[in-house]
């Protein structure tokens, strides 16, 4: 049931799609400068921009209804390729990605799509989260790519998980005692994992973000690094291509996890701000569409991308500032990366989809709480 | 509702990245100073390319000292992937009393053996004791923490000012398969290349070598005021003080004057010490001091013409010991390389220096210089941290050699020898004619690789002296003894020459009953009862009332007088560090040292060399050789490419007189009743022939001494020195055996042995000069 294309153009939220352009135009800029010439990745970075772009048009343009009837089974496959590369890569190989020749598919990427796409659907279909009871299963589903991509071992990853479950729950109108329980056991189990699942290496970051002065080892000099990067930028910068932490490869891994350093050093505080600026304006106008959206499983799926794409890039912002331990969470359409750029581009693509598809079905019960 | 609770999602959102808003702001507005400087800091790079300290070889190209190439194993902190890098309470604090300090140390150090994983796997594969590379690597990391604490900057190790690298192990030979090298397996642990002394033969002419030693952490600071290295700041300072003292108020006013005049102010520590920031309390004095002593120093060395005309005139007589001292502080100073080097910040770690001996006196020449890189980091190429240009490069410079006088196989048995005889002693071997020195040899000796960095205990059990056989003491140059009976050719001559006054000639006859007396109860001995007696005679059964008697009619000012005029009393000027003065006594100095007068006991003790007079082997030795040369007094010389000083002067002695002198020596060991005599007749200890036998022709100038000294109940130090051959002499000798007894019966066989030895190498008829 898809719109003429007028129709379709004259319902897209044009204010979004501006705002994510100019971050998409961020990325372009300093994967440029961060990327070490001679490296063909830049080129990559601007086919998979174009790519991402299609597929952001294509989804927008398909009726997200359609992606949500069909969640379960998206999940499903999202399980089992999650599965397939934890139990096929060779031992020893921390690798989280197939490898298809031309790119690297990194599943948990798609995963974050599919659990959005099957909360949705559990949520606009099943009334039982006003229970205690009814939360096990949405948690359940949200703890099956969780742990898969935490074995990989991928923490940050995992961590953007679980505000996405939470905040789609409690939109959902999940009681608060309920939620705040889950929590708790979750917590529990944190502090678990954190003795018993968690390797060295995780654990020494998060300590070393505790205490970045007692571990002056390898994770907190890239801390440091990194600070000194945002820090020698100022107010206005070194200006594009000049930036003395990126160029000389003192950032690490700069063209995405870090990405944020080298636009701090190089674009300053103004530009870092601004890019910060239109990411939050992404977010208001998602939330928008949001409050438009009567359609319990439209709702549902801006609610899970719009928490997405905020906790992604509040937890790569934050390791670069130092507020979070290192993880190595890519900033949404502006990160070098292939699986990163698509999902946020399917992801923005289904959000726009729900903005500019009101399916005007009045809920039973109108979600009130 | 769910508006509402989007609502509250979105709230959540915005609080949160609020947040993110303030840390982004704080690190790029409010901290962004200190972060800019920090990245400034990494942009600029300098290396210092270390130079290979130039060899001392003998007179035959024999090497005696010399750099080899190392690979230590090292730990280079800043790359150690160590899990528990110390919190920083561990490391030392220098407000801790010492004792806890100590305490907290070991804890510390014992803790990182036993814990530390990387450390355990280490210890495991090299085989190295855990504890051992544990220290290492605390050493380095304290080092570095009381940096931060310095720079009040959050530094990581890696950005240290100085190489943070600590030897593990010194490994003379590449390391093979399974140590590790490069980078791998353990990261931050490899082989570092450099340099370091070594002597391939051993222990041998120790003590003319010297030892070298490491640019210590208290010359840092001297070193950034003045851009010369000085020995120990502290001590310079010291020494300034001890200068200004001996002055009288008027020199010294003129003195201070003169360096205001060079400095812009008058260097005071006490006013200085305020000043310094960033040093800690009971560091700041001492640092001031080095700084003012570095400032005084560079005053003088550098003075305008006429000013240094001033300074010698305000000094007087003084001066000479300045510019003794200055010349010390030449030695050392920094090459421009090595200026750069610490003008940027980087610590002179491991970085040696001669200390004592030949290296210490000829360090600038064998040290060559360091070359240096400074290097920048351009944005061309963002490979792994830039790529570095080259700024500026200096080569390095490797140090020139320096060729002994001595000859190896004249040292090394004159060595052996002394050993054997059992006794702790000396023997000196130079060539008349130029002051050349054949051989210097001291028992005990000591192996100088062992003050080679790093130095190890048995450096300080050296320093420390146990035992009590001074080991480190050249008693060639430095050990001063009573001469006894080889002071008499020269009190010989000094009379034969001072005939107006003594009324003796060649001929004159004293007679002697045994024994004299310079007081009602007093008596003076002789070895025996000689009769009427003439010089020759008298040197030759070393009759001591013949010289009583002569030194009586000289008058101890005339004895003093021709002791010095042999040089006895004053440093001969060899090219060596440390060497003694020695002491010639006289009314005047009896008054001013002791506060009595001079009584007539003692000049009979003075006549024969006795008493007060302290003499050196190699004092002797050149006394000996100006007897020898026909009255020229050489400067001894190590050095052979700089060869003979021309310092030498004519002693005021008549050549007939001095003529008259070697005949008599020549019977000490040509005829019977010559103390000297069996030992040229009886076979050597090292032959079957007797010196004569072996080198028929070669007649033998010889004098014993057996020297009393206050250990009362030992025997007296044994002498014998002479010169060879008598006719044409090619070699003067000196050799003191302590406490062995009579110098005849004790060493007049080893010094025959010693110069059988010279003839074997050198022929009858050495090339040169015949």
């Amino acid at each position: 049931m898809s719109d003429s294309p007028r129709e379709f153009f004259r319902r897209l939220d044009w204010f979004m799609v501006a705002c994510v352009v100019g971050v998409i135009l961020f990325g372009l800029i300093f994967v440029a400068s961060a990327a070490s010439s001679g490296s063909d990745r830049f080129f990559k970075h601007v086919v998979f921009v174009v790519l991402g772009i299609g597929v952001m048009i294509v989804t927008a343009r398909l009726d997200y209804a359609v992606l949500v009837r069909h969640g379960y089974t998206i999940f499903a496959i999202s399980i089992i390729t999650l599965l397939t590369v934890l139990l096929t890569r060779p031992v020893n190989n921390a690798t989280s990605w197939f490898d298809l020749g031309i790119i690297k598919v990194q599943p948990s990427e798609f995963a974050k799509v599919a659990l959005v796409l099957v909360l949705a659907k559990y949520l606009s279909e099943s009334e039982s989260y006003r229970t205690a009871g009814g939360l096990v299963t949405p948690l359940l589903i949200t703890m099956a790519p969780s742990v898969l991509i935490l074995l990989q071992p991928d923490l940050g990853t995992a961590m953007v998980f679980i505000p996405v479950c939470f905040a789609m729950l409690y939109a959902a109108g999940a009681r608060w005692r309920h939620l705040s329980m889950a929590g708790g056991v979750g917590l529990g189990a944190v502090a678990f994992m954190y003795a018993f699942v968690l390797h060295d290496y995780q654990k020494r970051r998060i300590e070393a973000w505790l205490d970045p002065t007692r571990y002056s080892a390898e994770d907190a000099y890239q801390l440091l690094q990194s600070r000194i990067a945002l820090g020698s930028g100022g107010l206005w910068g070194k200006g594009v291509g000049c930036g003395t932490q990126n160029k000389l490869g003192f950032v690490p891994v700069r063209d995405s996890d870090f990405i944020l350093s080298v636009i701090g050093e190089e674009a300053g505080f103004v530009g870092a701000a601004a890019l910060v600026l239109l990411f939050l304006m992404i977010f208001a106008a998602g939330f928008g569409i949001c409050e438009r959206t009567r359609e319990p499983g439209g709702r549902m799926v801006a609610v899970g991308v719009v928490v997405l794409l905020a906790t992604q890039t509040f937890i790569n912002v934050g390791v670069a500032v130092g507020l979070l331990p290192t993880t190595g969470v890519t900033l949404p359409f502006v990160s070098y990366g292939g699986s990163s750029m698509l999902t946020c581009c399917i992801a923005m693509g289904m959000l726009l989809s729900v903005g500019s598809h009101p399916h005007w079905v009045i809920s039973k019960d109108d979600f009130a709480a | 509702m769910f508006e509402w609770r989007v609502r509250v999602v979105g709230l959540t959102t915005a609080l949160v990245y609020l947040v993110l808003f303030a840390q982004l702001g704080r690190i790029q507005l409010v901290q962004a100073e200190r972060y800019r400087l920090m990245a400034e800091r990494k942009l600029t790079w300098d290396e210092l390319t270390v130079s290979r300290r130039g060899r001392i070889v003998d007179r035959k190209g024999r090497v005696l000292a010399v750099d080899r190439p190392t690979y230590d194993l090292a730990a280079v902190v800043g790359e150690l992937e160590i899990e528990a890098i110390l919190p920083r309470h561990t490391l030392i604090h220098a407000s801790l009393p010492p004792a806890e300090r100590a305490g907290e140390k070991r804890a510390a150090i014992d803790r990182l053996a036993e814990e530390e994983p990387l450390i355990v796997d280490i210890a495991a594969r090299t085989g190295i004791e855990p504890r051992i590379v544990a220290r290492g690597i605390y050493e380095v990391m304290a080092e570095a923490a009381r940096w931060k604490t310095y720079s009040k900057e959050h530094t990581f190790l890696r950005d240290v000012p100085f190489e943070p690298w600590v030897r593990i192990k010194v490994l003379t030979e590449p390391p093979g398969d399974g140590t590790p090298q490069g980078r791998s397996p353990y990261p931050g642990v490899r082989t570092v290349t450099s340099v370091r002394r070594s002597y391939p033969r051993g222990e041998n002419a120790c003590h003319i070598i010297g030892t070298v030693g490491e640019v210590d952490a208290a010359d840092w600071y001297g070193l950034r005021h003045a851009g010369s290295l000085v020995w120990k700041g502290r001590r310079r300072w010291r020494r300034w003080g001890e200068i200004e003292e001996g002055l009288d108020a008027e020199a010294k006013m003129e003195l201070l004057d003169l360096i205001v005049e060079e400095l812009g102010e008058e260097p005071d520590p006490k006013a200085l010490a305020p000043k310094l920031t960033g040093v800690r309390e009971n560091r700041r004095l001492g640092v001031a001091e080095d700084i003012c002593g570095a400032r005084i120093t560079s005053a003088l060395r550098t003075p305008s013409p006429e000013r240094r005309e001033r300074f010698q005139q305000a000094l007087g007589t003084d001066w000479l010991e300045v510019r003794e001292w200055l010349e010390e502080l030449d030695r050392v100073r920094l090459e421009t390389g090595e200026r750069i080097w610490v003008e940027h910040g980087r610590y002179l770690k491991d970085r040696t220096i001669g200390q004592t001996g030949i290296e210490a006196i000829y360090n600038a020449g064998l040290r060559g210089r360091h070359g240096y890189k400074l290097l920048v980091r351009t944005l061309a190429d963002p490979g792994a941290h830039g790529s570095l240009e080259y700024l500026t490069e200096s080569r390095p410079r490797v140090g020139g050699d320096v060729r002994l006088t001595v000859d190896l196989e004249l040292q090394t048995l004159c060595e052996s020898l002394l050993k054997e005889s059992g006794y702790r002693g000396a023997a000196v071997f130079i060539d008349p004619r130029d002051g050349a020195v054949l051989a210097l040899a001291s028992s005990p000796g000591y192996s100088p690789a062992a003050f080679v960095p790093p130095r190890g205990r048995e450096a300080s059990r050296l320093v420390i002296d146990e035992g009590g056989k001074k080991p480190l003491f050249f008693r060639a140059s430095q050990g001063t003894y009573p001469a006894g009976s080889v002071f008499k050719p020269f009190v010989a001559a000094g009379a034969l020459q001072d005939v107006d006054r003594t009324g003796l000639t060649p001929a004159s006859k004293i007679k002697c009953n045994g024994f004299i007396t310079s007081g009602p109860t007093t008596e003076h001995r002789c070895e025996g009862i000689h009769g009427a007696i003439a010089v020759r005679e008298a040197i030759m059964r070393s009759c001591n009332i013949y010289f009583y008697e002569a030194g009586r009619r000289m008058g101890p000012d005339r004895l003093a007088y021709w002791a010095r005029e042999f040089g006895f009393g004053e440093r001969t000027g060899i090219d060596l560090t440390g060497e003694a003065p020695g002491r010639i006594p006289d009314p005047e100095w009896k008054e001013m040292a002791i506060g009595e007068k001079w009584y007539l006991s003692e000049t009979y003790h003075f006549s024969i060399g006795q008493g007060y007079v302290a003499v050196t082997p190699l004092q002797v030795a050149r006394g000996i050789a100006a007897i020898a040369n026909g009255g020229t007094l050489v400067r001894p010389y190590l050095n052979l490419d700089e060869g003979p000083s021309g310092m030498s002067r004519k002693v005021g002695v008549a050549p007939h007189i001095l003529d008259v002198v070697r005949q008599g020596m020549v019977k000490v060991t040509a005829d019977w009743g010559g103390t000297g005599r069996r030992a040229f007749d009886d076979p050597l200890l090292h032959g079957t022939a007797s010196f004569e036998d072996e080198f028929p022709g070669i007649a033998v100038a010889g004098k014993s001494g057996s020297a009393e000294h206050g250990r009362k109940g030992r025997p007296a130090h044994a002498w014998f020195c002479g010169f060879a051959p008598a006719g044409k002499p090619t070699v003067a000798f000196a050799l003191v055996l302590e406490e062995a007894g009579y110098g005849g019966q004790a060493a007049a066989p080893v010094a025959a042995d010693m110069l059988a030895a010279y003839f074997r190498i050198f022929g009858r008829a050495p090339a040169e000069g015949e």
